[in-house]
This record gives C-alpha cells, sequence and structure tokens, in this order.
C-alpha cells in the first residue's frame, strides 16, 4: 500500500440486498479514523465460508451507520447491482477492447519475464546433466534414453512452444501461441475497477437520493455516536448495538445497548434479564430512546449485588 | 418533561402500591439490614419510594418498588428520576442534592409472587459500569 490517502467525501456506500457495503479500504480506514464507525468486515473465502476469523473486504455497515454517514454528507447510497449492470451494458466497445489488451499485454510482460527465467534456470540444469552423462559413456542406450526422456519432459512444461514449433507451417497465419500462452492466469480483482464500475456521482443521479431506513434505534446510536462512543451490532451478546468507550481495538465495550421506543411496554422480567446480562459481562445494560421532544434519555440497569 | 401526569393526583397511589412498598421495606430491613429506612408518598411523586442507607454504605439511597408481572418503560423512568431532585428540595432530609441529569441513580426492588425481591441499579446517563 501506498501512503495513507484521505478518499474524497461524499464516498459511495454500496447497497446490495439491503446491505451496506464499503470495497475500498481507503475509505473503511478514512470511516473509522474520521467517523468513528468500524463496520463489520464480512469477506471471506469462497470455498472456505466457514472460515471467519479472519474477515476481509467488503466492510458491512449497520443500517444505523449508514444512514447516519448520508445524514452527514460524508457518504451516498448507490444502487449496486443497478450500477454494475449499467456499467456492464452501457461500456463502449473501445474501452472494452483498449481495457482487454492493456491487461492482456501486461500480464504477457509479466509471465514472458517469468517463461525468460524458468528457461535460463533449466538451461543452466541441462546442462550440468549433459556434463555428467558426457563422463559415464558405458552406460550406453541407457544412458541416452534418460537423456532424450529428461528434455522431452523439460519440454511438456511449455507445451505450447513445442507443439507451435513443430507444427506446420499451415498454422502460422495464426499469430503462434508463444511459451507465455501456457502460464497466462487471469486473477479476480479483489475491487471492481472504474472501467465497467463507475458510481454515479450523486450530482448525477436524478431520482431522488437513496436514504437508508430510520430504525428506531437509530435516535440512540446517534446520540451515543456523538458521545464518541463506537457502536457494533450485538447480536452476538443477546442485545441490539455493544457500545464501546473508543475503538474497539483499544477498549472493552462498557455497555450491552437496546434502542427503545418512548413509551414501549417491557416486560419487568426483560428489566432484570438485562440488568444480568450486562452484569454478568462486567458490562452495564442500556435502554434509551427519544422522548417526545426529539431528546434521547438514558438508563443504565446493574445488578444490585444483594 | 417534568409534568405529564405526576402532579397532585388526589389520592396519591393506588392501595397495591403501598402493599409493594411494606415488602420492600420489610426486606430492606430485615433481610438486607439497611437502616435509616422512611417512605415517601408525596403526590409530587409518580410512584411511592423508599429512601435508606444500605449497611456498607453511609450514603442514602432510592428505592423504587415494582412488581414483576408490572410493564416499564422509557417514559416510566423519566418520571421517576425526574421526581427524584423535587423531593430532596420538599425537605425529606436529602443532604446531597443532585441536580444533573447524569449521575442520577435508584434501585428497582423488583417483588415476585412468591415474595422475592432482587434489587437493580438504575443510573440516568451513560453509568460506566462498577467492573469495568
Amino acid at each position: 500500500m501506498t501512503t495513507p490517502t484521505i478518499p474524497q467525501e461524499p464516498f459511495p456506500i454500496y447497497l446490495v440486498s439491503s446491505s451496506y457495503l464499503l470495497y475500498d479500504a481507503t475509505v473503511i480506514s478514512h470511516v473509522r479514523r474520521t467517523h468513528r464507525m468500524s463496520g463489520c468486515l464480512t469477506g471471506t473465502l469462497p470455498q472456505i465460508p466457514q472460515q471467519n476469523i479472519f474477515l476481509g473486504l467488503p466492510l458491512e455497515l449497520m443500517i444505523e451507520e449508514a444512514l447516519l454517514l448520508v445524514d452527514k454528507g460524508a457518504g451516498y447510497i448507490v444502487d449496486d447491482v443497478h450500477v454494475h449492470e449499467h456499467g456492464l451494458r452501457d461500456m463502449l466497445e473501445v474501452d472494452k477492447h483498449q481495457f482487454l489488451e492493456e491487461r492482456e499485454e501486461g500480464q504477457r510482460r509479466g509471465v514472458e519475464e517469468y517463461v525468460r527465467k524458468v528457461q535460463e534456470k533449466r538451461g543452466v540444469f541441462v546442462q550440468g546433466r549433459g556434463n555428467d552423462e558426457g563422463g559415464g559413456v558405458d552406460g550406453g542406450g541407457q544412458g541416452t534414453e534418460g537423456g532424450r526422456g529428461d528434455v522431452a519432459e523439460g519440454e511438456t512444461v511449455f507445451e505450447n512452444s513445442s507443439v507451435s514449433n513443430s507444427r506446420p507451417a499451415a498454422t502460422t497465419a495464426v499469430p503462434a501461441p508463444t511459451a507465455a500462452n501456457a502460464v497466462m492466469y487471469y486473477p479476480t480483482p479483489a475491487i471492481s475497477h472504474p472501467i465497467y464500475h463507475r458510481p454515479p456521482v450523486p450530482w448525477d443521479i436524478r431520482t431522488a437520493p437513496l436514504r437508508p431506513q430510520r430504525t428506531q434505534g437509530y435516535p440512540l446510536y446517534k446520540h451515543l455516536h456523538e458521545r464518541g462512543y463506537f457502536l457494533s451490532p450485538g447480536l452476538r451478546f443477546g442485545c441490539q448495538y455493544m457500545a464501546y468507550p473508543g475503538d474497539p481495538l483499544r477498549f472493552h465495550s462498557h455497555f450491552v445497548v437496546n434502542g427503545l421506543g418512548w413509551d414501549e411496554e417491557i416486560e419487568m422480567r426483560d428489566v432484570v434479564g438485562g440488568g444480568r446480562l450486562g452484569t454478568g459481562v462486567k458490562k452495564a445494560w442500556m435502554i434509551g430512546g427519544e422522548d417526545g421532544t426529539g431528546e434521547v434519555r438514558t438508563f443504565c440497569v446493574e445488578w444490585g449485588g444483594f | 418533561m417534568s409534568t405529564a401526569g405526576t402532579t397532585t393526583p388526589t389520592d396519591p397511589h393506588p392501595q397495591y402500591l403501598h402493599h409493594l412498598l411494606q415488602i420492600v421495606h420489610t426486606n430492606l430491613q430485615h433481610q438486607a439490614d439497611w437502616h435509616s429506612l422512611s417512605i415517601h408518598t408525596s403526590p409530587s411523586l409518580p410512584r411511592p419510594l423508599i429512601s435508606g442507607i444500605p449497611p456498607e454504605g453511609t450514603k442514602k439511597e432510592w428505592v423504587l418498588p415494582v412488581n414483576l408481572r408490572e410493564k416499564w418503560s422509557l417514559r416510566k423512568w423519566a418520571e421517576v428520576f425526574d421526581a427524584l431532585p423535587e423531593m430532596d428540595e420538599d425537605g425529606d432530609g436529602g443532604e446531597e442534592k443532585v441536580k444533573e441529569k447524569e449521575g442520577r441513580k435508584l434501585m428497582m426492588g423488583v417483588v415476585s409472587d412468591d415474595s422475592t425481591v432482587v434489587y437493580y441499579v438504575v443510573g440516568e446517563g451513560a453509568v460506566k459500569p462498577k467492573q469495568n
């Protein structure tokens, strides 16, 4: 990676089937540093999806985080599926060819360099073997047999080159496949490149801008966020959010949090259960919500100790 | 926020709340060994409260008796908390007047049908947990 860069705001937040995703590591670190949102890394290995210890891009934002970023003007929502389809359809043939050629060219250069090195190495190796066999002539047919076998094996590694060289001249009209072709590969990049995935800039979006739905927990989320807390999804701890007094990499969380409506009724048993839940993990259980005047009030419950 | 439904009913509190009050008061006195207990049923309070000092403590604490069968809400918490400082001014002997909203606390004494009482500390604001 190069030196950290600050992405331009507003940055796109991609909406895929009701998930709000960030694909760009630069944006992700910016969001964490500047907007105090850690989100959740969700990328795993396609073949081993149960591997969930070390996750990577993309980062999924909570709906509250996405909404707050939009409200702050720091981000805007892009319908990813729509944009992707349009990007593919609207791409000019010329651009497409140019892109493919450039990619091909870059790949080829890398591979040719690789093949050249391998051949150099092989040359050295074969030379060494030849010298050895020259010493032991009395091996007779056996020795030459082995020598020939080696050469054949060496050539099959670069199948195309040997085939093309031995082929009759009829095929030479087609550009001769080189050794490089056999080793060419096309990795799938982790991040889509602008050639076919250029998100519309906010001022180009004609329709009303997309806006994440305001959840019941949002006022409380925003209230705590403004007081410097990092919030993360709390399902694993039996609540709505976990509230950390700073970056979750540096702090343990202080609260297990539930957002409520001002007049939403809650069972007394749930108050007791919430108090136990928090105290059991050395935290406090916090509930809160917006009163009639738009002010958010919070209450913390802990076991009384007797 | 301080008014909504909390002021001057002619009959302060229904009978079942007095009953709850009695159970929690007895429990605090004889099981939890609290002292300096007193009962507060001023009409300015949305619910009757108990104040007292825990055996190991020196500071007066508030206890709000509730029944396990009750439903609770943020509004009800807010009404009780909003009434707390008023009570201090009303000459109930509260020596430390808590003016700021953040940091006020009380205990809920939750009474179940088998007369078990459990106590939970409720603080207003973002009260850092004791153990963290």
